[in-house]
């Protein structure tokens, strides 16, 4: 039997992933772009959109932790490398060294622990230097013994050091320009103790885009892959890139100047939004009414009819706002409000 | 991290007396297990439902219907929408609140309807005092209840009344309107079912009053603890400088699995028994705690909901900070995290 096409549902559109991430990786270039996917793609799926980026050349994907890590591995095949950071010595380590997994190591126990799982080869390893954000990452007066620590364990065959990386706060273009500088001291202290890796990493989206500065050999992207621009702007026209994921449902009734839409707070839609945003729907705006646990409402406008299209975000075709507008209507960025979307709601891929 | 680094817990024991409490109440219970159980999973949610005496589950819709059809649930279903996949023979009934609802619960293989009826300030549903629409309203579906629904500012007697004058009408077929709030209030014996979602699983009615004992506890890990210096910041756009010398500890759970991103600096966690303070903002996976005087680990538990009784941080907390219904909160809790049941 063929079922129709679910009421609700969220479409993500390849072609414009494809662009984006051309527009992405000719921006940072030379440096390599790592296509962070961790939480499922930002709720795109990595089942689709991993295999499309490595067969479009992309060699680096971000995944979190060993989990998705080897979740990854076994979307791409042996010669993608797949990076997880988020770790911690109770983790299985030995699965990530087996599965060829680059461990981003911020922490003295996780270095030993990530040691202690080599086997024949060595494990490859991204120490992280923490420049400020005090998230993980090795504090600026322990990195002399971490690096250390780290050149003897190379110079015994355990591990590879393949990278050295960062993290910046984004708090202002004066507390990254201090977290660079701190990064650069800690790659004169690792070349110091003879570690001079291949990788250097430190940006993500938006500095990768507007700093150049920021992007040594490798930047770390997600948000603007999927097309979501920081809230405040620059936005998507600036940059070059479009939304990928619409979400989208039909009117299942008009009742007393309302459109009724089947999708609610339950479903992810901020219901501190209400009155503050618009959906599209042909070409036009409705403002939206009232968000409830599973329903939400819209003026009319006297054109809704039962079964039409609306669309809550989206890149703007049929006049719907983007999910950052979305986010800044709430006070918060775009990439809360796409991975938030229920992940019971069907992907359509197009 | 491993698999057990973010964990939402489902204690089954207060589940089960929270559903006996309310059954106690009415005639009958229709548990409300639809969007994924509350979000604490579907299958063991309605399980226990119907195990503790629910007399009828009720679903979002045909699709977690056939779920819980193709795992041996055997209770009477109510699909709250008439959407999702067609499937025949599953034995659903779907709620319908015009011609064009019963005919699309009809072709998508429901047995019958429970008519919706607005019974104040709804917007769905037909009106009770037109008995020609209500004639009509099924188009032909077999009805087998009423379903009134009423919005929060209809008084709850006025309600009732609507749908005892609507079930004149209809004669002679079972009815059910009101949920949580309308038996805590009293209301609701005379009917045959009651209808009732958040109290079974303890979470606050919109005002944060309580409606049963808390049955979910949501949990992160500890990942790293380390110094933090005086005037230094923490995570993105530094919203948090600290004030002196001290211990912090990185904690697994962010706002993609239901953590909002707005907690940062206003909530709490619980490590080793003591509350300790949500600093910076939530990230996507992590978010960071000022530790204190507490001791902690790499791998010890933090605790980011739970029961206010025990000194957790509540749903309460984090609605009256993101502004929205406690329920709303539950059911944003996200798919990595894993569930575990428990007596």
């Amino acid at each position: 039997m063929t079922q129709p096409e679910p009421l609700t549902h969220a479409r993500i559109d390849l072609r414009r992933f494809d662009r984006n991430l051309a527009v992405v990786r000719g921006r940072v270039a030379p440096a390599e772009t790592m296509f962070v996917v961790k939480n499922d793609a930002y709720a795109h799926g990595v089942d689709v959109l991993v295999p499309r980026a490595a067969r479009a050349g992309i060699r680096w994907f971000g995944a979190l932790d060993v989990e998705t890590a080897l979740r990854l591995r076994a979307l791409v095949g042996g010669s993608a490398r797949v990076f997880a950071w988020l770790l911690s010595a109770r983790d299985d380590l030995g699965a990530a060294t087996e599965g060829g997994i680059d461990l981003g190591v911020g922490d003295r126990a996780v270095l030993e622990a990530a040691a202690s799982a080599a086997t024949d080869r060595p494990v490859r390893v991204h120490l992280k230097i923490d420049t400020g954000l005090n998230r993980n990452g090795v504090r600026a007066e322990q990195w002399p013994f971490f690096v250390a620590r780290a050149a003897q364990l190379q110079s015994e065959g355990r591990i590879r050091v393949e990278g050295i990386w960062s993290h910046i706060s984004e708090a202002s273009d004066r507390d990254d320009d201090d977290a660079r500088r701190l990064f650069d001291e800690s790659l004169v202290a690792a070349e110091g103790v003879g570690l001079a890796p291949e990788y250097r990493h430190l940006a993500a989206s938006a500095a990768s885009f507007l700093r150049p500065e920021f992007r040594y050999d490798m930047v770390r992207i997600g948000a603007f892959v999927y097309g979501i621009s920081p809230s405040g702007g620059p936005h998507e026209p600036e940059l070059g890139i479009t939304p990928v994921m619409s979400l989208r449902t039909r009117v299942v009734e008009v009742r007393s100047g309302e459109a009724i839409l089947p999708i609610g707070a339950w479903h992810g839609v901020p219901s501190a939004a209400a009155g503050l945003v618009p959906v599209g729907a042909g070409g036009r705006r409705h403002t939206v009414v009232r968000i409830e646990r599973d329903w939400m409402s819209v003026n009319a406008g006297g054109l809704l009819r039962q079964d039409d299209e609306v669309v809550l975000f989206g890149p703007g075709d049929d006049g719907e706002p983007t999910a950052t507008e979305w986010a800044e209507a709430v006070g918060t960025i775009g990439e809360e409000i796409v991975v938030n979307v229920d992940r019971r709601i069907p992907r359509i891929y197009r | 991290m491993t698999a057990d680094s973010r964990r939402l817990s489902v204690d089954l024991d207060r589940l089960t007396a929270n559903v006996r409490r309310y059954r106690a109440a009415a005639r009958g219970l229709v548990a409300r297990v639809d969007h994924d159980g509350f979000g604490l999973g579907l299958l063991a949610v309605a399980r226990a439902c119907a195990a503790a005496g629910a007399d009828m589950l009720a679903v979002a819709d045909l699709d977690e219907a056939a779920r819980l059809r193709e795992h041996g649930v055997e209770t009477p279903l109510l699909a709250l929408r008439p959407v999702g996949a067609v499937r025949r023979g599953a034995r659903v009934h779907a709620a319908a609140g015009s011609p064009h609802e019963a005919a699309a619960a009809v072709s998508r293989g429901a047995e019958a309807v429970h008519l919706v009826v607005d019974c104040g300030g709804a917007v769905r549903g037909v009106r009770p005092q037109d008995a020609g629409e209500l004639a009509h309203a099924a188009d032909g579906a077999p009805v087998a209840a009423l379903m009134g629904v009423a919005d929060a500012s209809t008084p709850r007697t006025r309600a009732s009344a609507a749908l005892a004058a609507a079930a004149e009408i209809a004669g002679g077929i079972p009815r059910h309107l009101h949920g949580t709030a309308g038996v805590l209030a009293g209301h609701g014996a005379d009917d045959d079912y009651v209808r009732v979602g958040r109290g079974l699983y303890g979470i606050p009615l919109p005002d944060r009053s309580p409606t049963g004992s808390p049955v979910a506890r949501l949990t992160g890990r500890v990942v790293t603890v380390k110094r933090i210096r005086a005037g230094e910041g923490v995570s993105y756009g530094y919203i948090y400088r600290a004030p002196a010398d001290g211990w912090i500890a990185l904690v697994t759970g962010g706002y993609a699995d239901g953590v909002p991103r707005s907690l940062g600096n206003r909530a709490c966690a619980v490590v080793n028994g003591r509350r300790v303070r949500i600093i910076g903002r939530v990230a996507m996976d992590v978010l960071v705690v000022d530790l204190g005087d507490v001791t902690a680990r790499p791998g010890d538990e933090a605790v980011l909901l739970g029961d206010p009784g025990n000194g957790e941080p509540s749903v309460s907390e984090w609605a009256a900070i993101t502004g929205s219904d406690p329920v709303a909160v539950m059911a944003a809790i996200g798919p990595r995290v894993v569930r575990s049941y428990a007596r």
